[in-house]
């Protein structure tokens, strides 16, 4: 009897922890520094203006995105990281032109093919719009 | 070779520990990130990355365990010897008490 307690006892205390360090884990990755191979680099990228260019600006706000959870880069190289202040964050939301921007980027394609493509990658591989969005923009075409 | 089978046994524990502690801990990973991230779990892809997976967070899997392990052993062998001792403190009682039921009846036989 006293054995049986025990091994219920061993057995609930991994499970338990198990899943308890499976979420800290999670919760660690989630909001660890961005890991980026050049800091300089990232940044120029997230400030760069090209207009004519507007599927680019889905990449930008994919990397945006990744890094406001943390607001921290880290250069794999170096291991050095940097913090980002509110204000740094705005002004790349602004440079990129928000979410507004890649919506009427991804609204304005003519091509259907190339527009459903476009939405499918921006939803499901850079989650950057919701499912929502994806058949609203694809129902208001 | 007393000693090699009692090292071989919990060996093999903290194998068979290892294993479903990472399992679980990995799967339970994985749910929250995918909590998290408002993303949809995709089994087959996760199995594709296991590598990647057990090469980047394996080595904390294997230290938390470790970790857990030795506190774990460390509580049994403690409750162990804490059985040993009541039961020991109980017969001493009931060898007493038997002594005093013994003394007891040759008086007043």
């Amino acid at each position: 009897m006293g054995k049986d307690k025990v091994v219920i006892a061993v057995v609930t205390t991994i499970v338990f922890s198990g899943i308890l360090f499976g979420i800290l884990m999670a919760y660690t990755t989630y909001y660890s520094p961005m890991k980026v191979y050049s800091i300089e680099d990232t940044v120029s990228m997230l400030k760069s203006n090209l207009d004519e260019d507007d599927r680019f600006k889905m990449y930008q706000l994919y990397v945006f995105n990744e890094l406001s959870r943390s607001c921290k880069m880290r250069d794999k190289e170096t291991g050095e990281i940097r913090k980002f202040t509110k204000s740094e964050m705005d002004e790349f939301y602004t440079t990129i032109g928000g979410k507004e921007a890649v919506i009427k980027y991804l609204t304005n394609i003519k091509d259907e093919k190339e527009k459903r493509q476009e939405l499918e990658y921006a939803c499901y591989e850079l989650k950057i719009i919701s499912s929502e969005e994806l058949n609203e923009i694809w129902n208001n075409r | 070779m007393k000693k090699i089978y009692f090292i071989l046994r919990y060996f093999i524990y903290y194998i068979i520990g290892l294993i479903s502690f990472s399992t679980i801990a990995f799967i339970s990973q994985r749910i929250m990130l995918a909590i998290l991230l408002e993303n949809v779990i995709d089994p087959r892809q996760d199995l594709y990355n296991l590598l990647n997976y057990a090469l980047s967070f394996g080595p904390y899997y294997l230290i938390a365990y470790s970790i857990l392990y030795f506190i774990i052993v460390y509580c049994v062998r403690k409750y162990d010897r804490y059985i040993v001792n009541k039961l020991n403190e109980k017969l001493k009682k009931l060898k007493i008490d038997n002594k005093k039921n013994s003394f007891g009846g040759n008086i007043n036989g």
